[in-house]
């Protein structure tokens, strides 16, 4: 640290390199939680018993157990099936990214589920039987009518989700993901602890700025889809 | 009449969200392609390195990048093996199951050869001996005559887990408060706020905190440990590993390294 201006001037380098994979992460994370947990909030409502009971097994178990375990079993874990079944030279081989991202990416399925299931479930059931007595399959009641506005009301739970994923992402840390939380702690090492909250504070500053960011696109997004005098409104 | 309000509106509702789902979902596959493709267009097969920094002069960040010892050892390695070293700097607690699932191909992290560990991963022939040693605070008055003196009650000692020095603690001085953290910076950290009096660690690390935080070293707890390169058990690595490894100790590369860190 003999120079502070290159100091800070690396540091602000690192950071700037570690938003982008936190923004990386986070979206392909919640993009994945969202093609998955559509069709899991379908299943779990108009599903089969059976069905039902798998897909209510799974969201139990990924919004029941710590995302570092989860994170784990995908990065370390897979490499031991083979053991299972007694040929340890099989292994599921998963690189550090798709690792970080399909375990944000599951769990986020899970909550994301919910939010689909709470928002279908708010549908009035009428609809969907009109839909069918006007000769709708009924998948297509259920994509064209039902879901299609219980996505419009899902924005607001979305949202959440979306800022829950961001502020998780630093997790993916411990898979060697250069993440931003990550480039801070760098920032803090490479400065023997010289600095400690210089870093964190802005850094932090950074995560609002991106929590605010997303905020306000789907609250964009929702303002755009709303229909004016129909059903229900925003505020 | 009411058949057409029904198609129009779900065609409307239809088309905005198909469009911007669509959008969206081939934005991210561009970006996520990229960052990919980034990666893999070395002609060098890659060597993944894992190592833990802050762990100077071993391993540490400068200008953002991990450096070090081990690194520039590496390095050296990575080249007479004509294989590109990546560097991955995860938790040192991680290092050894990384390396047994094979997600790394060696460790270089300041790693001691120790009994256990020679149960999960298999090490190159040592390349560095090191003692442990005691930090406190400059201010701190606490006095020691032998190692046998932190078996005490009133003692908070700080360890990094999963290190030598954590072993040593946990088998002679189980009498004083234990407190391990994932990176001996925040051990130093706790040493400041005054929630610790003293931090087990190795003598090089010890020396390299001292000269760059407020703290003093008082005492050495001779270990005699060696360090060593791990890799994954039976890997077909290690023999070319410890030829390179060899071959690199022999050469003026190997003087440079230890006056560059050690100034030897």
């Amino acid at each position: 640290m003999e120079n502070l201006g290159e100091f800070i001037l690396y540091s602000v380098l690192a950071i700037g390199k570690g938003a982008l994979v936190t923004i990386v992460v986070t979206v392909v994370s919640l993009l994945l939680g969202f093609l998955l947990g559509v069709p899991l909030a379908i299943g779990r409502t108009y599903g089969s018993r059976p069905v039902s009971f798998l897909i209510q097994l799974y969201e139990g178990f990924f919004r029941g157990t710590p995302h570092i375990v989860t994170l784990f079993i995908f990065y370390f874990g897979l490499r031991h099936v083979g053991e299972l079944f007694g040929n340890p030279a099989f292994q599921i081989a998963i690189p550090p990214f798709p690792a970080a991202v399909l375990a944000l990416g599951i769990t986020s399925s899970a909550y994301q589920s919910l939010i689909f299931r709470s928002t279908i479930q708010s549908i009035s059931r009428d609809q969907y039987n009109a839909a069918r007595s006007l000769g709708m399959t009924k998948w297509q009641a259920i994509i064209n009518i039902v879901f299609i506005q219980a996505l419009r009301l899902s924005i607001p739970g979305l949202t959440n989700e979306a800022t829950i994923v961001l502020k998780d992402s630093p997790i993916t840390y411990l898979v060697a993901i250069p993440e931003m939380l990550t480039q801070a702690r760098g920032i803090i090492d490479s400065a023997m602890g010289k600095v400690f909250f210089e870093v964190l504070i802005p850094v932090s500053l950074l995560y609002y700025l991106l929590f605010w960011l997303s905020n306000k696109l789907f609250f964009m997004l929702d303002d755009k889809l709303k229909i004016p005098g129909f059903e229900l409104e925003r505020r | 009449m009411e058949k057409d309000l029904l198609k129009l509106y779900k065609y409307q509702l239809r088309r905005v969200f198909m469009k911007k789902l669509i959008a969206v979902i081939a934005m991210v596959c561009v970006v996520t392609g990229v960052l990919f493709a980034g990666g893999s267009q070395e002609d060098k097969e890659e060597l993944i390195v894992g190592t833990s920094a802050g762990f100077r002069p071993f391993e540490y960040r400068e200008k953002g990048e991990v450096t070090g010892f081990d690194i520039d050892l590496m390095k050296a390695i990575g080249e007479e093996l004509g294989r590109e070293i990546v560097v991955r700097d995860m938790d040192f607690d991680a290092l050894i199951e990384a390396v047994s699932t094979g997600t790394i191909d060696v460790i270089a992290a300041g790693m001691t050869i120790t009994d256990e560990r020679k149960e999960r991963v298999d090490f190159t022939q040592a390349y560095f001996v090191a003692d442990q040693a005691v930090l406190v605070r400059e201010s701190s008055d606490i006095k020691l005559n032998s190692p046998a003196d932190l078996n005490n009650a009133k003692y908070r000692i700080g360890v990094q887990n999963d290190t030598t020095g954590a072993f040593w603690v946990d088998d002679n001085a189980a009498n004083a408060t234990i407190k391990k953290y994932g990176k001996y910076i925040e051990c130093i950290q706790d040493l400041e706020n005054q929630n610790l009096d003293i931090i087990v660690l190795d003598k090089p690390v010890a020396q390299a905190f001292e000269k760059n935080r407020p703290t003093k070293m008082i005492l050495v707890i001779p270990t005699d440990e060696s360090y060593g390169l791990a890799v994954k058990k039976d890997s077909p690595l290690l023999e070319e590993l410890d030829k390179a490894l060899k071959k690199v100790m022999g050469s003026d590369t190997w003087d440079e390294l230890m006056a560059t860190y050690f100034g030897a």
